[in-house]
């Protein structure tokens, strides 16, 4: 069985923002105002050494968010992919906290300031809900892993910096690269 | 008073371009039931929800290389 990786190669990287609003159109349907399930951080910008990376929910095979979410709304696919259930959520926050990478987004608005239902990259894979479902496509955008299909913020990067998919082809192209560009250009140098 | 009369001209271009478009979306529209007819035939063959390796995954694995 696959196991679903990102990797985002930091020497190709533009920082162009195109899996961000790649993403937005593709999961349109379920994002509340102000959300975005992925983003780019730059370090050292404007400076020798410049680097960027896309990062989104990493689908952790040990999920911390999965770990402390008192309402049990997560699941890991067979795909490895960790998803979760809007219906379950409380909004409390938690999965926020404990992520290292700052995935899970709460949407900005409502009322008492209450955090509404946590949405976090779904690796374009939908939820809980029946595939291709309306719900589905409400709640949780579209379903492209159903569709035999890979994310969208991935499939539409310019530069082939971001690498989503089977974790043993994506770490082996990777290698590839690395191999030919040589280890002193290998990620962050 | 200056009477204010419609810039006909300024209407029927926009108007036309607004057709433009809309024939340009009608098109585009096609060609995406198409490719999605062929794709949900690939899938179909397969009965699976989850990750395999379909034509097109395989063709983006080879754009990264
Ligand atoms: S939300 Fe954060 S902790 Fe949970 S799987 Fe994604 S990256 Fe890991
Ligand atoms: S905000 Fe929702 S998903 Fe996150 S820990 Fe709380 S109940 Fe779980
Ligand atoms: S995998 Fe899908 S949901 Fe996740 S960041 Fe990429 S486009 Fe967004």
């Amino acid at each position: 069985m696959a196991t679903m990786k990102f990797l985002c190669d930091t020497k190709r990287c533009i920082e162009c923002n195109g899996c961000v609003t790649a993403c937005k159109n593709e999961n349109d349907s379920a994002l509340e105002w102000g959300i975005q399930r992925r983003r780019v951080v730059t370090l050292h910008d404007g400076q020798p050494g410049e680097a960027s990376i896309s990062v989104a929910c990493m689908h952790c095979s040990d999920a911390p968010c999965m770990a402390v979410c008192p309402a049990d709304c997560f699941y890991r696919t067979e795909d490895g992919v960790v998803l979760h259930n809007k219906d379950k959520c409380i909004g409390c926050g938690y999965c926020l906290y404990a992520c290292p990478f700052g995935a899970p987004q709460f949407p900005k608005k409502g009322a008492f300031a209450a955090r509404g239902k946590m949405d976090k990259c779904t690796f374009c894979s939908g939820g809980p809900e029946e595939n291709f479902s309306e719900a589905e496509r409400q709640k949780y955008g579209s379903n492209r892993i159903a569709e035999g299909k890979l994310p969208m913020c991935a499939e539409l990067c310019a530069t082939k910096a971001l690498l989503a998919g089977d974790a043993e082809v994506v770490s082996g192209i990777y290698r590839e690269r690395v191999a030919y560009r040589g280890a002193d250009n290998a990620a962050w140098k | 008073m200056k009477e204010q009369k419609p810039d006909l001209q300024r209407r029927s271009l926009l108007k036309a371009l607004t057709i433009g478009t809309a024939a340009g979306v009608a098109v585009a529209a096609s060609q995406v039931s198409v490719a999605q007819a062929n794709e949900s035939t690939d899938s179909a063959t397969t009965h699976q929800d989850g990750y395999r390796e379909t034509a097109h995954i395989r063709n983006y694995y080879n754009s990264l290389r």
